[in-house]
């Protein structure tokens, strides 16, 4: 037949059609069974959203259960940068509802864009009123979401701001140490004081709710919820209101002050002066705020009352005094006479005033020098380092808060191993607090605390209940202390205050406090001044230590903690 | 090759597959809108079932009446499309930048569509005649004015007007349709290729005369990931669908890509899309099968046809499903720019799917005259 040899070619387009077909199978191949998984994921991503709903962290309460740190709901409004850039009318309106000029809402989409899909917040800490009519006009603002996110509030503003800590954005150093424990970038941590400390338990896990979107973002179905884990309360046993008359009485000059009770060694206040405003790390309205903090040279984010180390200068003196009657090396009524200087080896060690002959305790009310050369020299160095070492000097004192640093105190074997020989002015020197005797003031609350309690060896701390859990401190320790030794020295603190002559008696009244000034002489800068004590003298609660630092003799400081007693007694606090 | 099929089956093959691919369509189709609402006189599922019953009757009657008789009325037809696809330009609905449709009453018919049929029959009458009449004057094959030149001047009308709405794809279809019959008339391969050469050499010059936004598909083409979220997004959705379909798919009605809208276009060109995104690979191959069957049967028809005319529409028809399938499915992966081509018998559509149902009558009934 004709037609056989015409057309003849049909099996050369089977082949090709044939092969056609297996391009078509390898490639679906490729992408259905290869890279199936792969794309399977990306569906998902595609049309599966997490919306995060943020956990509340735990609040913070004093003593009295009065709230220090609490939580606000804060609106914050977010838009998501794919819708919203194809409806232009929509920018016009969230910038009269917002009342910001349009430029800004779109600098902040510029900024913070990541992607299309992602949220980016155009305006933070919107009023309520503001939010809901937001959210009441949602349907002619596509791509604008109104998210609630928590937030710190702290009712004091910056009251112990330093015990508190504060919160911020993790940063690359914590998020290499607490990824393993589910941290993300951008999550919120504690940073300093009680919330890095507590962070663990104050921590609030988020959670979120699963929904699937379309091709625009508009929610189809929910898929999952998982609850947001709120954090733990934590309370502590500071009472805030004495905590706020202290830090008014400092009124901004730099220094710490310490109450503890000293039965217990519940931390009543802690001061460091200058303090800041937490709230201010999470606001970004606050940035410049906070690089004045980071940058200013009185260190204000330093806790001063645990991470401060000073010359104590004569609040040792009563340290010195206790060595020297359980040394048996006086008995109280032992006479120095003070000719206002003393001659030690070749050179003369000076009084601050000419005293005339005294006894321990006369010596203690007038913080007498020469009668402390006197002592120290009879006890050697050995006999004060070892007695500064059991008040617990030059160790931390254990209190429940980060960043407590140990002091110093010298002692001839340290100085030894640095080569050096230790000559009588050095003993001599030490006997009066000065040289390299560096002390916080936590430490010379506590030694005072342990006075007034006849040698308890209490630990400070701070934290009293975290959520329901209450925490009880281990039974304190005793020093072996001869009581007639204590009783003596407790009479010379108190007529350090209360007699005519001492150093710290400026009409105390009825406030029955006992202590010891303290004025460490600083190379080419005003001195430290020191005023550690405790209160009532003769039914010890509290025990106290007033710090100011460059501020020049010790008055200022003895002046600070009558203000302090006096607010406390008016307002029914002691 | 001859007995792939058992004869029983082979007689109602290309009908068979028709109705399987039909019922297919309409499932995807009601998975695609199933969130929305399925039964609502205007949706696409309710038109498209409209339009497969149209077409079975259309298929049936085809199927009946002898072919031959058609080629009384090729050439009215022919002259009736170029005068719609004139109208078209100067009157027709534009959408998406191009204008290929008319409005009559609710359905936007598409001249271009039946401009393929039409052609087809004049190149399948042209082909015919002149082949026998070749071997008649013991020529041997075709000469190029014969083969080449006189039928491409036949064609240019009705092509020119295509390009000029602009349907890219169509034309592209047409041309491969008309070299591809030459071919098989016994046109000599050097002229063929002589055309692919021209035309590949011109290619420069013609990418001046595409819209923007035939340039975009090119580009986009040639990396998808150049504009994500403009014209490249289609094609990352639809290996999305297609992809996490893995094996067995995500299930009937259960598709994520084409419900939630990610997919554009996923009931017309993208079909396939959300079709593999459902059944998976296994579903994929099935289809594949089913297009299978329509071209090789077309192809075994064509061969077997003792009508030369009858044989040409055959194979015709053959080529133009095997390169609408190609160039469809190759578009959703990926390997071939996106152009405006439908899925035979999947894709929504009721001019497309009219046509379809024709030619495939046309062959079902050469098929049972021989």
């Amino acid at each position: 037949m004709q037609n056989t040899r015409l057309f003849m070619r049909i099996g050369n387009v089977r082949i090709l059609a044939g092969i056609l077909f297996i391009i078509l199978i390898g490639r679906l191949f490729y992408f259905q069974i290869i890279q199936g998984n792969f794309y399977y994921y990306v569906s998902n991503k595609n049309c599966i959203r997490l919306l995060p709903h943020e956990g509340v962290r735990g609040k913070i309460l004093d003593r009295h259960n009065e709230l220090i740190v609490d939580n606000r709901i804060s609106y914050a409004i977010s838009v998501l940068p794919q819708e919203f850039r194809q409806n232009a009318g929509t920018l016009s309106k969230l910038a009269v509802l917002l009342s910001t000029p349009t430029s800004k809402i779109t600098k902040a989409i510029k900024k913070d864009f990541i992607s299309s899909f992602v949220p980016i917040v155009v305006a933070k800490d919107v009023d309520k009123k503001t939010a809901f009519l937001i959210e009441e006009n949602k349907f002619e603002l596509p791509g604008v979401i109104v998210q609630i996110i928590p937030k710190r509030y702290y009712p004091y503003h910056d009251a112990a701001s330093h015990l508190l800590g504060y919160v911020a954005k993790i940063d690359t150093w914590r998020i290499t140490k607490l990824k393993d424990y589910g941290y993300k970038m951008r999550d919120i941590v504690g940073f300093g004081g009680l919330e890095e400390y507590l962070e663990h338990d104050l921590r609030a896990i988020g959670g979120g709710t699963q929904i699937q979107v379309d091709h625009r973002g508009r929610v189809q179905k929910v898929l999952g919820f998982r609850e947001p884990l709120e954090g733990r309360d934590v309370s502590v046993t500071l009472d805030i209101k004495i905590q706020r008359i202290i830090e008014d009485a400092f009124a901004g000059r730099k220094g710490a002050a310490v109450i503890m009770e000293v039965d217990t060694g519940k931390i009543i206040a802690l001061v460091s002066s200058p303090g800041f405003y937490p709230g201010a790390f999470t606001d970004s309205d606050q940035a410049e705020y906070v690089s004045g903090i980071l940058r200013s040279p009185d260190s204000p984010l330093m806790n001063r009352a645990l991470s401060g180390l000073y010359p104590v200068g004569s609040v040792f003196k009563a340290i010195v005094a206790i060595a020297a009657l359980e040394k048996r090396k006086i008995t109280p009524d032992k006479r120095y006479f003070c000719p206002g200087k003393l001659l030690v080896g070749a050179k003369e060690f000076k009084c601050w005033s000419t005293h005339g002959s005294q006894n321990l305790v006369e010596a203690l009310t007038h913080s007498c020098n020469v009668y402390f050369y006197h002592l120290a020299l009879l006890l050697g160095p050995d006999s004060l380092t070892e007695y500064a070492l059991k008040f617990g000097l030059s160790k931390p004192t254990g209190i429940d808060l980060l960043h407590e640093v140990s002091g110093y105190i010298p002692s001839v074997v340290s100085r030894r191993m640095k080569l050096r020989k230790w000559y009588d002015g050095d003993t001599a020197n030490f006997g009066i607090g000065q040289g390299d005797v560096l002390v916080t003031p936590l430490q010379a609350a506590r030694l005072m605390g342990i006075i007034a309690s006849g040698g308890k060896y209490i630990k400070p701390f701070v934290v009293r209940k975290i959520a329901d859990q209450e925490i009880i401190p281990p039974e304190a320790a005793m020093l072996t202390l001869d009581p007639a030794t204590l009783k003596t020295v407790i009479e010379g603190l108190k007529n350090v205050v209360n007699a005519e002559t001492g150093t710290a008696n400026i009409g105390w009244g009825d406030l029955r406090v006992a202590g010891k000034t303290g004025t460490a002489q600083v190379h080419t800068k005003l001195s430290h001044g020191w005023f550690a004590g405790f209160l009532p003298y003769d039914k010890p609660r509290f025990a106290f230590c007033f710090f100011l630092e460059n501020t020049g003799p010790s008055i200022n400081c003895v002046i600070l903690a009558h203000q302090v007693f006096n607010k406390m007694k008016e307002e029914n606090l002691l | 090759m001859r007995h792939y099929l058992p004869m029983n089956i082979r007689a109602h093959a290309i009908a068979i597959a028709v109705f399987v691919i039909v019922s297919l369509s309409l499932l995807m189709l009601y998975s695609e809108i199933y969130p929305k609402h399925a039964f609502d006189t205007s949706s696409v599922f309710f038109r498209q079932l409209v339009w497969a019953v149209l077409g079975w009757i259309v298929f049936i009657i085809f199927s009946r009446i002898p072919f031959r008789g058609l080629l009384a009325v090729i050439y009215p037809f022919y002259v009736v499309i170029i005068v719609l696809l004139s109208f078209v330009l100067v009157a027709g609905a534009a959408r998406l930048g191009a204008q290929r449709w008319i409005k009559i009453w609710w359905f936007n018919f598409q001249p271009s569509e039946f401009a393929k049929i039409a052609i087809i029959l004049v190149l399948s009458h042209y082909y015919s005649r002149k082949a026998v009449n070749q071997i008649r004057l013991n020529i041997g094959s075709l000469s190029f004015l014969r083969g080449i030149v006189y039928p491409f001047l036949i064609i240019l009308v009705p092509f020119g007007l295509i390009v000029k709405q602009p349907d890219l794809g169509t034309a592209l279809l047409l041309m491969f349709i008309f070299l591809g019959m030459a071919y098989y008339s016994g046109v000599k391969m050097r002229y063929i290729l002589l055309i692919l050469v021209v035309g590949s050499a011109l290619s420069p010059f013609l990418w001046h005369c595409l819209r923007d936004y035939q340039k975009d598909r090119i580009l986009v083409f040639l990396n998808p990931n150049s504009d994500p979220l403009g014209a490249g997004y289609t094609i990352i959705q639809s290996k999305i669908a297609i992809g996490s379909g893995r094996i067995f798919g995500k299930g009937w009605l259960s598709g994520t890509q084409g419900q939630l809208n990610f997919l554009p276009e996923s009931h017309t060109d993208f079909i396939f899309g959300i079709f593999s995104e459902e059944t998976g690979f296994l579903g994929s191959l099935f289809l594949l099968g089913l297009y299978g069957v329509l071209i090789f049967e077309s192809f075994r028809i064509a061969q077997k046809a003792n009508d030369n005319f009858g044989k040409l529409f055959a194979f015709g028809i053959g080529l133009m499903l095997a390169i609408q399938v190609y160039i469809n499915i190759s578009m959703t992966l990926g390997i071939s720019p996106v152009v405006g081509v439908p899925l035979p018998l999947m894709s929504y559509g009721g001019s497309n799917m009219l046509v379809n149902f024709l030619c495939l009558g046309i062959v079902q009934n050469i098929n049972a005259r021989g």
